[in-house]
């Protein structure tokens, strides 16, 4: 059975480059979130394999979406999609829990990878 | 196992250098008091024990050196022989000789330096014989564009031709011990690995930190052991945890590789423990490494498994795993035993140095208490007090909106903490100007030998402090600024004697502390500045035109000589007094903040000073706006501020000038200066007078925000190019502020 | 790790509107898209250059892209954006007009530009790409932000 992915982002375009990415690459994209409060309740609702988390976002960010998901599921798999620049906040979110991060724009390749280590790990 | 001399090196380095620069200051010295006993038994114990140093690790050339020119001061000292010039730069000869085979070791150089000229003549010299016709001094331009005179090989240009046929054999000395592979795979690989991407760390030993050596963009540092560290792996070994050093590599289209190294490092420490990274940890967070870095770690944890959970991160390409040698922990503990006094690194595995060790120990000197920290660790820190100087400004803001007493009580405090925390940081990174001023008088004194020229140096304020950094940045200017000194400055004493000028001249370089800056002066009494020359030089390059003559102030001639490639004809340097390069000096001080500031006396002698701001990165400044914009003004600068009406200014010779307590000062306006539109319908402003050089200013301004402190980031080079701004600050609101350089302005 | 868009010479391209012309850059060289926000005006700039902004505590300048390519441009509003790219060894934010989307294209379409395919000074650009009757204009990033324009930052 493929993996099931959430996808987080407030960008629609995000949205559909990580979805396409993914699909490509026989993942199965259960559903997509637009900021951290949707994400918190889309994370109970279909209990994917893997999450896809933006980091800035409207309403609630990726961080304390990573926090709350990690309380609901300590074993959650979450990958950040960090811009450049945004280290310390990456690190804040690894610290919260997160699995492992991405960087845009995104190189297909480089998403793959991390989604087969996170999920791997 | 064979005795590994490339352990020792950089301690070995270390003092040998610091032995070669006390040598060389004593020498000068005994060059002035050449009676003086003391002088000479203190000369004749250094070159002593850099002997006893250098037999213990086997470097035969350098043992055979200081015996050659101990058997020469024995001689001085027992009255046997003179102490004449010809003697004086026979030793200073076999000093450079001595630094050559030094830094031969140091870079592990393949260049072998040959001594058996200088050994001869010394030996010479004891036996009473005549010595030969000195050589030549070294061409004038390869000498002076020299950083450390004292460590080059002088001696060594002669006969290069032989050095080279005599390579092979001699170039065994000079290298630290080829090891057996097995054993180069267990130990060398770290010490190798770091010494061919390092230069070694010249210069830094003379600012009395070996061990902060490597500046902080260097990509890797030897992995040499602290005490405490190899303490560390001795017990992690007696618990179980073994060490191993681990290469990690990251793709090399990773991009956040520091957050690479943050994952890789929370996994290493799950259940290792990190002792130490090759480069260090401020580096690798700052991203100053390839694609690849070490890490020293004990671990009890299985090799594989290691492995295997470091390359679970993404983006983690390899990991290559080197067990190590445990520290023998008897050594380790022996070393403990010692006072604190040697911080020195103490090297990997030091066994069968048994009998040496003593001897080693023997020559070390007397130090006093403190702590070798990395130059990097020191910016870090800087770095971070500034961004809490930034949050406590933010902080204070919000207390404000929202008059919060309590707040701004706690605030207040925090801000005493703050400016303490932040003077201490500013304090550990003063060095005096000594470690840069003391490498200056050999210098001068060749410099002007190899020119005929009679000489007297002096140095004061030998003791001002300034910040490590800029210290080290304007070395290479100063240098610039005496050798234009001498080449440039100081006439020939038949010359000065026509001119009724006492035959010797006089080179004074002084540093003083002057409120918020350093002035580091150099001043000749030499034939001064052309003005006239120049400014006919000046138009012939289209500085200046035929029409402009009038008396020029300093300012604008030294703008003349500073304007690039002004100066680099021979006619100039020749003619003006001033030689070449000092766009480059300009431009250098310029770059640390500072300003670069000529007085010039036609006949009398010139002084150019280096006004330098004690620290980098943070300083006091005045906020104003203008035009809706709002800009800092390096308090440094600002001299006061002022309300000015409209009526108050007059115009003479085309110019605003306002006056002050019975002063003329220039009115200037921002708006103008920058080219934004001005607030209208005001009939008074306020004004930030400045000090420019010798002159004041009155700048117009919109409104006075006040004195803050800002944190300088200099403009990326999209802007660099534009005129007129000393880099860019961040508010408390967020908010972007453009720092004023009003020299630039103007 | 299979890279999916390495046999077929795939593109992917942000595309933006200024003005009446739609144009793109390729996303690898896009660091971010922000909204727009409060700049600090540069004095003695250039005209084009719009002044500078606090990315995160870094400083970079942001370029009216319009006036860069002599182009006319719509109101700044709500949909104006700010995208950051990486030119060289520095960040650079570029004022577009509106971001509408990344779109992935084959290397194969984009065709060189006819001389008077836009308003645009034929050397900005890399090349057209057509699609559903839509011209979108790819720009050269490294000519509109290059070397030798930079040097006329500095007069």
């Amino acid at each position: 059975m493929a993996p099931k992915v959430l996808i987080v982002d407030d960008a629609l375009f995000m949205r559909m480059m990580i979805r396409d990415i993914l699909n490509k690459d026989g993942f199965e994209v259960v559903g997509e979130a637009e900021n951290g409060v949707e994400a918190v309740e889309r994370y109970k609702e279909l209990r994917p394999d893997l999450v896809t988390m933006d980091i800035v976002m409207p309403e609630m960010d990726g961080i304390e979406a990573v926090k709350q998901i990690m309380k609901i599921d300590p074993n959650a798999k979450i990958l950040m999609c960090s811009a450049m620049g945004q280290q310390p906040l990456v690190v804040e979110a690894l610290e919260a829990g997160a699995k492992d991060f991405i960087i845009k724009p995104f190189q297909p390749s480089k998403v793959i990878e991390a989604v087969e280590k996170a999920l791997k790990g | 196992m064979d005795m590994d001399v490339s352990q020792y090196k950089e301690l070995f380095v270390s003092e040998a250098t610091e032995h070669l620069e006390a040598l060389n200051q004593s020498l000068l010295e005994l060059e002035k008091d050449p009676e003086n006993l003391d002088l000479l038994t203190e000369i004749f114990r250094s070159a002593h024990t850099l002997k006893g140093m250098s037999a213990t690790l086997g470097f035969d050339q350098l043992t055979e050196l200081s015996h050659e020119m101990e058997n020469v001061l024995d001689g001085l000292r027992g009255g046997d022989l003179l102490v004449t010039s010809e003697v004086l730069d026979l030793l200073f000869g076999a000093l450079d000789a001595l630094g050559a085979l030094v830094k031969a070791i140091a870079e592990d150089s393949a260049v072998p330096v040959d001594t058996r000229p200088i050994l001869s003549e010394l030996r010479a010299v004891v036996e009473g014989q005549p010595l030969a016709p000195r050589p030549a001094p070294m061409p004038e331009e390869g000498r002076a564009a020299e950083r450390k005179p004292a460590k080059k090989p002088r001696r060594a240009k002669k006969p290069r031709k032989e050095e080279e046929e005599a390579a092979p054999q001699e170039r065994e000395e000079a290298l630290p011990r080829e090891e057996p592979a097995a054993a180069a795979a267990e130990e060398a690989p770290v010490e190798s690995e770091a010494r061919e991407e390092e230069a070694p760390p010249e210069g830094a030993a003379e600012i009395g930190e070996a061990g902060a050596a490597a500046p902080s963009g260097t990509p890797a540092a030897p992995l040499a052991l602290e005490r405490e560290e190899l303490k560390e792996l001795a017990r992690e070994a007696k618990e179980g945890a073994l060490p191993y050093l681990l290469r990690i590599t990251l793709d090399e289209d990773c991009v956040l590789k520091s957050v690479r190294v943050f994952m890789v490092f929370k996994r290493i420490s799950q259940a290792s423990r990190i002792v130490k990274s090759v480069p260090p940890v401020e580096d690798l967070e700052d991203e100053k490494f390839d694609t690849s870095f070490e890490v020293l770690v004990a671990t009890r944890e299985d090799q594989q498994q290691l492995r295997k959970s470091i390359l679970a991160i993404a983006e983690v390409e390899g990991v290559e795993i080197i067990p190590l040698e445990v520290p023998v922990a008897e050594e380790v503990a022996e070393e403990a035993g010692r006072p604190a006094e040697e911080e020195e690194k103490q090297q990997w595995e030091p066994r069968e140095r048994g009998e040496a060790k003593p001897a080693q120990a023997a020559a070390l000197p007397i130090r006093t208490q403190s702590v070798r920290v990395n130059i990097s660790r020191l910016d870090n820190l800087m770095n971070l007090v500034g961004e809490l100087v930034i949050n406590r400004t933010r902080l204070m803001e919000i207390a404000s909106t929202y008059n919060i007493a309590e707040l701004k009580e706690t605030l207040d405090h925090t801000a005493r903490l703050t400016a303490d925390l932040q003077d201490e940081v500013m304090k550990t990174r003063m060095v005096p100007v000594e470690h840069v001023f003391n490498r200056f008088p050999r210098m001068v004194r060749d410099l002007a030998k190899s020119q005929g020229k009679d000489v007297d140096f002096n140095i004061e304020g030998k003791e001002i402090e300034l910040d490590r950094t800029i210290l080290d940045e304007i070395s290479d200017p100063l240098m610039h600024l005496l050798r234009n000194a001498v080449d440039h400055g100081i006439d020939y004493p038949e010359e000065r004697e026509r001119l009724g000028k006492p035959r010797r001249g006089i080179i004074t370089l002084l540093a003083r502390r002057d409120r918020n800056y350093v002035s580091i002066e150099v001043s000749d009494d030499g034939q001064g500045v052309d003005h006239e020359r120049i400014f006919e030089l000046a138009v012939q390059r289209g500085l200046a035109s035929p029409e402009e003559k009038r008396a020029f102030t300093d300012d604008e001639i030294l703008r003349f000589l500073a304007s690039p490639g002004f100066s680099s004809a021979s006619e100039v340097s020749g003619v003006s007094g001033r030689g070449v390069g000092l766009d480059v000096v300009k431009s250098k001080v310029e770059s640390l903040g500072g300003m670069l500031v000529m007085t010039s006396q036609k006949g009398r002698g010139t002084t150019f000073a280096m006004k330098l701001p004690l620290t980098l990165a943070i300083i006091q400044a005045l906020l104003v706006e203008a035009g809706g914009e709002i800009y800092a003004i390096p308090l440094g600068t600002v001299r006061e501020t002022a309300v000015v009406d409209e009526h108050e200014i007059r115009q003479v010779q085309h110019q605003e000038v306002i006056f002050l307590r019975e002063e003329t000062v220039p009115l200037l306006r921002l708006h103008r200066l920058l080219g934004i539109p001005q607030e209208n319908g005001k009939g008074s402003f306020p004004v930030v007078v400045v000090e420019i050089a010798v002159r004041s200013l009155a700048i117009a301004v919109d409104e006075l925000l006040g004195q803050q402190e800002i944190v300088i980031t200099s403009l990326d080079r999209f802007l660099k190019g534009i005129k007129g701004f000393a880099g860019a600050t961040i508010l408390g609101s967020g908010r972007v502020a453009l720092i004023l350089d009003i020299p630039s302005l103007l | 790790m299979a890279d999916p868009g390495r046999e077929d010479r795939e593109l992917q391209l942000v595309i933006f509107q200024l003005g009446r012309e739609e144009f793109a850059v390729d996303v690898s060289q896009v660091r971010e898209i922000i909204r727009m926000q409060d700049i600090t005006r540069m004095p003695k700039a250039p005209s084009f250059v719009e002044g500078i902004i606090n990315l995160r505590g870094q400083i970079i300048a942001v370029l009216d892209l319009a006036q860069r390519l002599s182009l006319e441009s719509a109101d700044r509003g709500s949909e104006t954006r700010i995208i950051v790219v990486e030119a060289g060894d520095a960040k650079v934010g570029m004022i577009v007009d509106s971001v509408s989307e990344v779109m992935r294209i084959s290397e194969e379409e984009v065709e060189p530009s006819p001389a008077l395919a836009a308003d645009v000074e034929a050397v900005y650009l890399k090349g057209v790409v057509k699609r559903d009757n839509r011209l979108i204009i790819l720009l050269d990033l490294a000519r509109v932000l290059g070397a030798e324009e930079i040097s006329e930052l500095s007069f």
